[in-house]
């Protein structure tokens, strides 16, 4: 149990450092928590709000931690997002989900990976 | 770039008319995802994975934002795929993938067609009635599959672009590359290529059936052929199209539509020139003859609208199938009602139906002796009923021709020779009803037949005498002048004599041999 929520804070740095030095991203805020779910990652690149979902598995093949990222999944953090930009009251604002796998020491970043709008928000 | 609109007009498919559908993209920022809205069906809803691939494969950008989709008006179901370009190029102009060319008005040009995933555009069902709705409605351009091009290449006024693949499109919108309209074809020029699926020159001897399709075809007359199995009765059918007047181009219109909304046109064809040929098998519901389906889908009967309905096996089919056909054939449109959907269509054909005289087939066949039984022969008879027969005006015994005849060397008359003189008697009824809508004898009410079947005295009294002999219900008579007048016109007279009426009465009389 705490190996897992090592491997998931050791790839959430990862990713910050990835996103932030490779992309030019800003960090707002880390391990978001609402009571509709938590967001890994809140970041700002250029006018653009990115909710980042990181992935990190340390023996799987590239692409099994992207499918983990599922409709269910995609939902919560849709709704977590949402609560968030109410509270900020940035709901108008252009917004990105994002996703990034860490395996190993490669890092896959996937812009725009799921949208999880729809009638519901 | 924070909240962007866009409208492209689109046409949806009711019946056989189209209605003006625009379709309305709104494109913000927000939490990104796409909704469409205004009672699409599975398949409209399904649109949106279509447009996001197409859109991807033609090299533009699918930027996160908040979409929705109206397809306006909101309170008409829209269904098909044919909403799939007008939605592309909407969510592309909404999301700035594209710029517009200086001048271009997007609210006047009628956009529609299916999109695969890499693009490309797939023709759709119902263009013919898109593009003669869009030109009602006063709109002259229109962007569709290229594989509906030749179906309205016939349409006057209109100009038409067609496409192949969303890239295309783009081109032309933002004028980098734009589609020159297709050059207007005439309909001779389509009718040019034309040719009879079977000819009567390959049906020997049958003297009589070959008179009796002749006077059918000549006045637009309902026929019945009865006789035993392989006696030709089938292929006599199949040649009555070939010497039928060609279809002229509103008939060609009607039907071509009718076959469009239905799916049934050839890939890749243009408007059709023969006159259908629909030989429904004797398993066929009412829903299929008339009509239905949950989106009141056209019929058998409208199909064969300006052509042919051939019933093989009448006494097979259904009861209450056959007695739908009532209403239809006497009226010459349907109108089919369903939950979601009303449409009237049209459907004026001629009625050709062959049988059996009884379950083996062999009853007063010069062949072979009929092992049935009086009660079977009855039985078997009374599936078609009177009010059906009253209303099939021609009725003849077709019987299996003798093999000296087959063996004969002799060519029998030519499709060709028939239709000349078709042609000529058809040329005689146009004349005649110039004004009144109706185009031949059959379509005669009883103050036309008053008008315009003057018999002469002899013919008369014959006529009475007859109606009493046969006791004949008064729309039979009616018929039976009806189809003199079509004899008299095959002749060039304009009275109607004795030979004709007699000849007329013999096409009843079967009905009195058989069911008497």
């Amino acid at each position: 149990m705490k190996q897992t929520y090592e491997i998931g804070r050791k790839g959430e740095e990862i990713a910050e450092a990835y996103l932030t030095e490779q992309k030019g991203m800003r960090c707002l805020e880390r391990r978001h928590r609402e009571k509709a779910g938590e967001i890994d990652l809140i970041m700002e690149e250029g006018e653009t709000l990115v909710f980042v979902e990181v992935k990190a598995r340390f023996s799987a093949r590239p692409g099994e931690g992207l499918q983990a990222v599922n409709f269910a999944k995609q939902k919560r953090i849709g709704k977590a997002a949402t609560v968030y930009l109410m509270k900020h009251d940035w709901l108008r604002r252009d917004i990105r989900f994002d996703v990034v796998e860490i395996n190993q020491d490669q890092i896959l970043h996937i812009p725009n990976a799921f949208q999880p709008g729809g009638m519901m928000f | 770039m924070s909240e962007a609109m866009a409208q492209v007009l689109s046409f949806g498919v009711s019946g056989v008319s189209g209605f003006p559908v625009q379709v309305e993209v709104f494109s913000t920022g927000g939490i990104p995802g796409m909704e469409i809205i205004g009672l699409p069906d599975a398949s409209v809803r399904e649109s949106r994975e279509r447009v996001n691939a197409a859109i991807l494969n033609s090299g533009r950008e699918m930027p996160p934002r908040r979409i929705t989709i109206n397809l306006a008006p909101a309170d008409t179901r829209k269904e098909g795929p044919s909403f799939d370009l007008p939605i592309a190029v909407g969510l592309l102009a909404a999301n700035g993938q594209i710029q517009l060319r200086q001048g271009l008005n997007l609210s006047r040009t009628v956009l529609f067609g299916e999109l695969g995933l890499d693009g490309r555009i797939q023709p759709v069902n119902g263009a013919l009635a898109i593009v003669i709705s869009a030109s009602e409605c006063g709109l002259t351009d229109v962007i569709l599959p290229a594989g509906n091009a030749l179906e309205v290449a016939c349409v006057q006024g209109m100009n038409i672009y067609p496409v192949h693949h969303l890239r295309e499109v783009m081109d032309h919108l933002e004028g980098t590359s734009p589609i020159p309209p297709q050059a207007q074809m005439s309909y001779e020029e389509l009718q040019r290529r034309r040719m009879p699926a079977v000819d009567l020159s390959q049906v020997k001897g049958q003297q009589g059936a070959r008179r009796a399709l002749e006077v059918a075809a000549a006045g637009g007359h309902n026929m019945l052929m009865i006789g035993s199995p392989g006696s030709g009765k089938t292929m006599l059918a199949r040649c009555l199209p070939g010497i039928l007047p060609p279809l002229s181009f509103q008939e060609s219109l009607e039907t071509t539509r009718i076959f469009s909304i239905a799916g049934k046109l050839e890939p890749g064809s243009g408007l059709m020139v023969e006159r259908p040929f629909c030989a429904p098998h004797h398993s066929a519901s009412v829903a299929s003859l008339i009509g239905g389906g949950a989106n009141a889908r056209p019929g058998e009967v409208s199909l064969a609208h300006n052509g042919v309905l051939f019933l093989d096996e009448l006494p097979e089919f259904n009861r209450a199938a056959l007695e739908s056909l009532r209403q239809p054939l006497e009226d010459g449109v349907v109108t089919v009602t369903r939950v979601r959907h009303q449409a009237q269509y049209q459907s004026s054909f001629m009625l050709i139906a062959g049988m059996n005289p009884c379950p083996c087939g062999y009853y007063g066949s010069r062949q072979r002796e009929c092992r049935c039984s009086p009660q079977e022969i009855r039985r078997y008879l009374d599936q078609v009923s009177g009010p059906l027969l009253d209303r099939i005006d021609i009725q003849v015994e077709v019987d299996s021709v003798p093999m000296e005849e087959i063996r004969s060397a002799e060519p029998a008359e030519s499709s060709a020779t028939v239709a000349g003189r078709v042609a000529a008697a058809r040329e005689i009824q146009r004349n005649r009803y110039r004004g009144t809508g109706i185009y031949c004898n059959a379509q005669m009410d009883n103050a036309g037949i008053r008008t315009w079947c003057e018999l002469s005295p002899e013919a008369e009294t014959m006529l009475d005498t007859a109606f009493r002999r046969m006791n004949l219900s008064m729309r039979a008579y009616h018929r039976v002048i009806k189809v003199a007048r079509t004899i008299a016109d095959l002749a060039g007279s304009p009275r109607i004599g004795m030979m004709e009426i007699a000849e007329a009465i013999q096409y009843r009389e079967l009905d009195h041999k058989y069911w008497g």
